[in-house]
């Protein structure tokens, strides 16, 4: 899984060849809080990167700039080589660009099929075969805000994957989740990429679940790139053993 | 062979749910529109018959832009003044007939929606207040001498060369359809379901792919359609009229509060809500106004604190509970 070497960058990652997500040089600002310095990172078609770095490193800022609910103040996102920077989150949805919350956001008036009736279709598979591969085959015609925190990110994922995404953005999914749940997820992560070739960037704290999920990581750190490479290597480096640990 | 008739099965019975789905939808259109029709055999008060039907189809609009988008619109009744106005500008100065001159009421108050399209940016109470604001910029405007050749300004419209009690309720029966059928179909839509799904949460609606602005934008011009077309065919029943009278926010907040005492994102809830109270306001409103604003104030209040989704809500409410109980989820 972790077939790559370590390539611990100094301060960023240099663009990845043929990569279908680019984030070239982008930095973001919140007044005079620099939230995203200079960060740079490519993932290829059916890659899974891992995005970790303790919290307020900007792993979220990360994914909402590539999701488009923040423009980036400098720098660019590019997707199959196309400046998507900014673009309205609909029209990411529509290209290909999907994501989840950290806290998931159904509508809860509606059931869970009528969660993806509402989306735009631009997949192969059915609102049926998404639910049944998500785990929520049997609990269709609930209404979402009756489901369980489980089932919601459940349903979170499904609503992202109805739009048929290219890139999916897995932001803090396995949060709150039990072991078995947590594999199961990982198991659907991995089957997307195997059998629909998906891209994904996943931001996630636990380690156990990014090493059956990514293959590889970025680690992010007050807003730039300290590491980028495989995880064991990751979790072996001296930067990154000092922004986990201190010393 | 087990499977095959379970699937049979199944399909039957989507099939029943779809057709009993069908006839309530009809129902709710027919039902509502042939008792208007048929009201005037019991009430000849034809101008009360149509101030209420302008109501239930204010609180319709309002149905439309607060129940599915979530947008508390106090500005509500520019869109009423702009249909009367329209109308009376249609009949005054381009000779237009009072079926004619209705609709043009209803283009007028869509043509001030799409001018009003930015509002749309604001949420919350600053969208309540930036919208009743247009609503008073719309009223001095049209009240201006400066404009006394178009609307006549403070001086009032005179429609009484085409009057017509027996028209204009007929006109109103038929305006009172509309809405229904308008709101029937918005909710049976996937441009409903988008709208319920960008009330919830916009973000995410806007992550599932729908156009926000677009869809909120839609339900805007629909909401004003209805509003101008309720200002023409009351500016048509009363055939004389001020901009005080066209203008009045009293207007609003009787359309806002009828459709949430009715329930909001309803079909019938606006209907019942609409007739219930204006029949309340006419038989005490006016010879013992305190009561009734006392009657109101409560009614406020209890739609507050314990029914945000009207009386429709507690219906639907143990309707499911009801559901559930024998199984059906749903």
């Amino acid at each position: 899984m972790f077939a790559e070497s370590a390539s611990a960058a100094p301060s960023n990652e240099a663009p990845r060849a043929n990569a279908l997500l680019e984030v070239e040089g982008v930095t973001k600002l919140f007044g005079p809080l620099r939230a995203l310095d200079d960060v740079s990172l490519g993932v290829k078609q059916g890659e899974v990167l891992g995005l970790v770095g303790p919290n307020g490193s900007g792993k979220t800022t990360v994914i909402n700039v590539i999701s488009g609910l923040l423009a980036p103040t400098s720098g660019r996102v590019l997707l199959d080589g196309h400046d998507v920077s900014g673009k309205a989150p609909f029209r990411l949805a529509r290209r290909g660009i999907n994501r989840t919350f950290q806290i998931p956001k159904p509508f809860p008036a509606l059931t869970a099929r009528e969660n993806l009736e509402v989306a735009h279709h631009g997949g192969t598979l059915s609102d049926g075969e998404i639910l049944e591969l998500v785990g929520l085959g049997g609990r269709a015609e609930r209404l979402a805000g009756e489901l369980t925190a489980s089932d919601q990110k459940r349903l979170d994922l499904a609503r992202a994957l109805v739009t048929g995404p290219r890139v999916l953005l897995v932001d803090e999914l396995g949060a709150g989740l039990s072991k078995t749940e947590l594999d199961e997820l990982a198991v659907i992560l991995r089957r997307l990429v195997a059998e629909l070739g998906m891209t994904m960037v996943v931001v996630e704290h636990l380690m156990g679940f990014l090493e059956q999920v990514a293959d590889r990581v970025t680690v992010l750190n007050a807003g730039a790139v300290i590491f980028s490479g495989g995880l064991s290597e990751a979790l072996a480096d001296p930067a990154v053993i000092k922004v986990f640990i201190g010393g | 062979m087990p499977e095959r008739d379970a699937d049979a099965s199944g399909q039957r019975a989507t099939r029943a749910r779809q057709w009993r789905r069908r006839g309530a939808d009809l129902a709710a259109v027919l039902v509502p529109t042939v008792l208007f029709a048929l009201a005037r055999t019991v009430d000849s008060n034809l101008l009360l018959l149509v101030t209420i039907m302008v109501y239930v189809v204010l609180a319709q609009g309002v149905n439309v832009i607060y129940g599915f988008t979530g947008y508390l619109p106090f500005g509500y009744v520019g869109f009423f003044g702009a249909g009367a106005y329209g109308t009376y500008i249609a009949v005054a100065h381009l000779g237009a007939n009072a079926v004619e001159a209705t609709v043009l009421g209803g283009v007028a108050a869509v043509l001030v929606a799409v001018v009003l399209i930015p509002l749309l940016r604001l949420r919350g109470a600053y969208f309540a207040i930036a919208s009743l604001a247009a609503a008073l910029a719309l009223s001095s405007l049209v009240s201006n001498p400066a404009l006394t050749s178009v609307t006549n300004g403070p001086y009032g419209a005179d429609l009484s060369k085409v009057f017509s009690a027996g028209g204009s309720y007929w006109m109103a029966v038929v305006i009172v359809a509309v809405a229904m059928l308008a709101v029937v179909v918005l909710r049976r839509s996937r441009l409903g379901l988008q709208l319920r799904a960008v009330r919830a949460d916009q973000v995410s609606a806007g992550y599932a792919g729908v156009n926000v602005v677009a869809a909120r934008t839609g339900a805007w011009l629909l909401s004003a359609l209805l509003a101008g077309l309720a200002g023409g065919v009351y500016a048509w029943s009363i055939s004389v009229f001020y901009p005080t009278a066209v203008f009045d926010t009293t207007i609003s907040l009787f359309a806002i509060v009828f459709a949430l005492f009715g329930g909001v994102g309803t079909v019938l809830g606006p209907v019942v809500g609409a007739v219930v109270l204006y029949y309340v306001y006419n038989a005490i409103g006016v010879s013992d106004p305190q009561y009734f604003q006392l009657i109101f104030g409560v009614v406020i209040v209890i739609i507050a604190l314990f029914l945000p989704g009207g009386l429709a809500a507690v219906l639907v409410g143990a309707r499911r509970r009801l559901a559930l109980r024998g199984g059906d989820v749903r």
